[in-house]
């Protein structure tokens, strides 16, 4: 059946009657390793009401294939007949998350035409932000300086260019994709997490998450509680390839979570662009298969821009950092776009380490470079 | 590089830390401190003998310790083989046994935490007093801390988009050395990588003797600042000793909004690049070329990915 019908379905006794729908499919998410399969496998019968009524009833073998194995659809039971489902809803309420079952007024429209659109979408923010042409940025979270910067930039001017800039508050380039879209301060940045909407993770990202709900919205189809679980992480990515019109990978490892949002935008026919990188750098040997088969490459906001068939995005601002001196344009010759340590830098360009030293030092304080641990970096952007 | 972290560690008193993957030669150079150190004085060669006849270790012939000590308990060490204790007999701890000279610890992420932290106090004051519920005592604890650790768990030298560590394990990994002991390295030296001058044209490596020399122009100096090394010169005399220029003041301005120094991180390596200074020759004040050279030997030890959002707003 279709997932709209259980739209004002009845819902069983015991004085319950007036809790939404939203309500019930909140409790059904939060039984232990519901997805959105199993969700979709519940829901074929019944309305969300009624499968919760049916675990707590006496046990029957029909939904014991949707658990799997029998211990699972055990605990299920043993579970839904300790959750208070009027409190739970409570809960959702009270924390400020919003909750829409499909088909309901505030369930994001870009998603309920999807080919696997989730039963239910919890939010955080505005939801109407999810309107207008929409980019994908996606990432390793082992990125080089040269993935954080491009990602930011990539946020930042397409933010400006009035697309909303879609990527999975991960670290690494989910992060400064998000960064730079909220610098833009234009339109509203959308991220999708895989985890329940009260619980920030990773928690580094603390800041960021607080800003993108502020200024954008946060989007899952987690409930309140829901540990970031590692098997919640593709089905995120299907909502990221869903919600986008298009989706950049900036950098990515051969194999990793990009690669799968990749897939799932190719299942959707959105249009995927790969930021070329060094031929030698792992860090973008996922982009680099991707442009091998004949991906398009996005060197900048305007590819894409293209590519959502949008033109005219505002030329890059003026370098403005203070022109180095000669050993420091030496050091950043030998240096290129990739790390290097001191001694490597030492060895390719003949200084003393003093030199290389003191200008890393002046490089660093003028932006041009960025040091982490042993490595320096060469930074593209100027903030 | 990591040559010129001993040479300025010895002469200067400075802490080390030195990052580098098993098999760099990390022991192998913090071996070559001591010889770098001058003798003893009068008072600590008497202090020293007596801790070490207190620990039952063998003494030299002419019975009065007179070379730099050097200890290195292995990072399985407890708490009292570090700082001194023991239920019969109070015995003095490896940091007291190295008075005057090194104390080595080599793997220092695989130390117990609280162990580490057990340093902080002594690294201050010079002294550890131990307390046991039948006895108390205090021995003397002043030595060079030269630390050692890999760059991160998988190997990779932390190189961005290369190293196989996640953000977190890196993190991890990082917060196993706390702040305030992280704080006390003044040097902090990446290892490893054979230096390829080393290997071939090495010119043919600066005799320790010549090192010596040099360490020992710095000490003088610093002797005459009223202290044994500069890393004993109190915040006040640094105006008076180590004034900066224009570009000196410009550099440190930058680390401080940046956020990679705290001002007691400005003192410190203030200092180092006094030393930086005596070691060269160099009259005050100090120079942009030094003060950079000094912030660049005070690197985090372990990489961290680029988050530009926290960088924008203020948080590390």
């Amino acid at each position: 059946m279709a997932a709209d019908d259980f739209l004002g379905a009845g819902v069983p006794a015991e004085g319950m009657g007036e809790l939404p729908v939203e309500a019930w499919l909140a409790a059904l998410t939060s039984l232990p390793a519901v997805g959105p399969s199993r969700l979709r496998a519940l829901l074929s019968f019944g309305s969300p009401a009624a499968v919760w009524a049916s675990l707590q009833g006496p046990p029957s073998r029909e939904l014991v294939p949707v658990a799997g194995k029998q211990e699972l659809y055990e605990q299920w039971r043993r579970t839904a007949a300790g959750v208070d489902v009027a409190a739970l809803w409570d809960r959702h309420r009270d924390s400020g998350v919003g909750v829409a079952a499909l088909g309901a007024p505030g369930y994001p429209s870009a998603l309920s035409r999807d080919l696997d659109p989730p039963a239910v979408v919890f939010h955080k923010g505005d939801p109407q932000v999810v309107s207008g042409p929409r980019v994908a940025i996606v990432g390793t979270r082992r990125c080089t300086r040269y993935g954080s910067d491009v990602a930011f930039e990539l946020g930042r001017d397409l933010a400006s260019a009035g697309v909303g800039v879609v990527s999975g508050l991960a670290l690494g380039i989910d992060a400064a994709a998000h960064a730079g879209a909220l610098e833009a301060r234009a339109a509203p940045p959308i991220a999708v997490v895989g985890n329940g909407l009260d619980r920030v993770y990773p928690e580094r990202n603390r800041a960021l998450w607080r800003a993108v709900a502020d200024q954008g919205v946060l989007l899952g189809e987690a409930p309140l509680g829901a540990p970031p679980e590692r098997w919640r992480f593709p089905a995120r990515n299907r909502i990221i390839a869903a919600l986008a019109d298009v989706v950049v990978v900036v950098e990515s490892h051969a194999s990793g979570g990009s690669m799968h949002t990749v897939a799932e935008a190719a299942a959707r026919d959105r249009a995927v662009l790969a930021v070329p990188g060094p031929v030698r750098s792992s860090a973008s040997d996922g982009c680099l298969e991707l442009l091998a088969d004949g991906c398009a490459p996005c060197r900048d906001a305007d590819d894409v821009l293209l590519a959502l068939g949008i033109s005219g995005a505002e030329s890059a601002p003026l370098d403005s950092r203070i022109q180095p001196g000669s050993i420091g344009l030496q050091v950043l010759e030998a240096l290129g776009w990739q790390p290097a340590d001191g001694e490597q830098i030492k060895v390719r360009t003949g200084l003393t380490m003093a030199e290389v030293a003191g200008a890393v030092e002046e490089l660093r304080a003028a932006g041009w470079v960025a040091v982490s641990g042993r490595w320096i970096e060469r930074v593209g952007i100027t903030r | 590089m990591a040559r010129l972290g001993l040479e300025v560690a010895a002469a200067g008193g400075h802490h080390l830390l030195m990052v580098g993957p098993p098999g760099a030669g990390k022991t192998m150079l913090a071996r070559r401190v001591p010889g770098l150190l001058p003798p003893l004085d009068e008072a600590t060669a008497i202090e020293a003998t007596m801790v070490h006849s207190a620990a039952g270790l063998v003494l030299p012939s002419s019975g009065l310790i007179r070379q730099a000590p050097w200890q290195a308990p292995h990072h399985s060490a407890s708490m009292v083989a570090l700082v001194g204790g023991g239920s019969r007999s109070l015995r003095p701890g490896a940091i007291s046994c190295a008075h005057g000279g090194v104390l080595f610890l080599d793997e220092m992420g695989e130390f117990a935490p609280q162990v580490l932290d057990a340093l902080r106090q002594p690294l201050e004051e010079g002294v550890i007093r131990v307390n046991r519920a039948t006895a108390a005592a205090s021995f003397p604890a002043r030595f060079l801390l030269v630390g050692a650790m890999n760059p991160c768990p998988c190997g990779e030298l932390g190189q961005p988009g290369m190293c196989r560590c996640t953000p977190l394990a890196r993190l991890r990994y990082a917060r196993r050395l706390s702040g305030p002991l992280l704080d006390r390295f003044d040097l902090r030296i990446h290892v490893g990588r054979p230096e390829v001058s080393d290997l071939f044209d090495a010119p043919p490596g600066e005799s320790s003797t010549e090192v010596r020399a040099r360490v020992d122009r710095a000490r003088a100096a610093a002797l005459d600042r009223g202290v044994a090394s500069n890393s004993e010169l109190p915040d006040d005399a640094l105006d008076q000793f180590a004034p900066l220029d224009s570009e000196a003041k410009n550099l440190f301005s930058h680390a401080i909004a940046e956020g990679r120094l705290t001002a007691r991180g400005f003192q410190r390596v203030r200092r180092v690049a006094l030393t930086l200074a005596d070691l060269s020759g160099d009259a005050p004040p100090l120079t942009g070329g030094i003060v950079a050279q000094a912030l660049f030997m005070r690197t985090e030890p372990v990489t961290v990915v680029h988050d530009p959002w926290s960088r924008a707003n203020g948080r590390r």
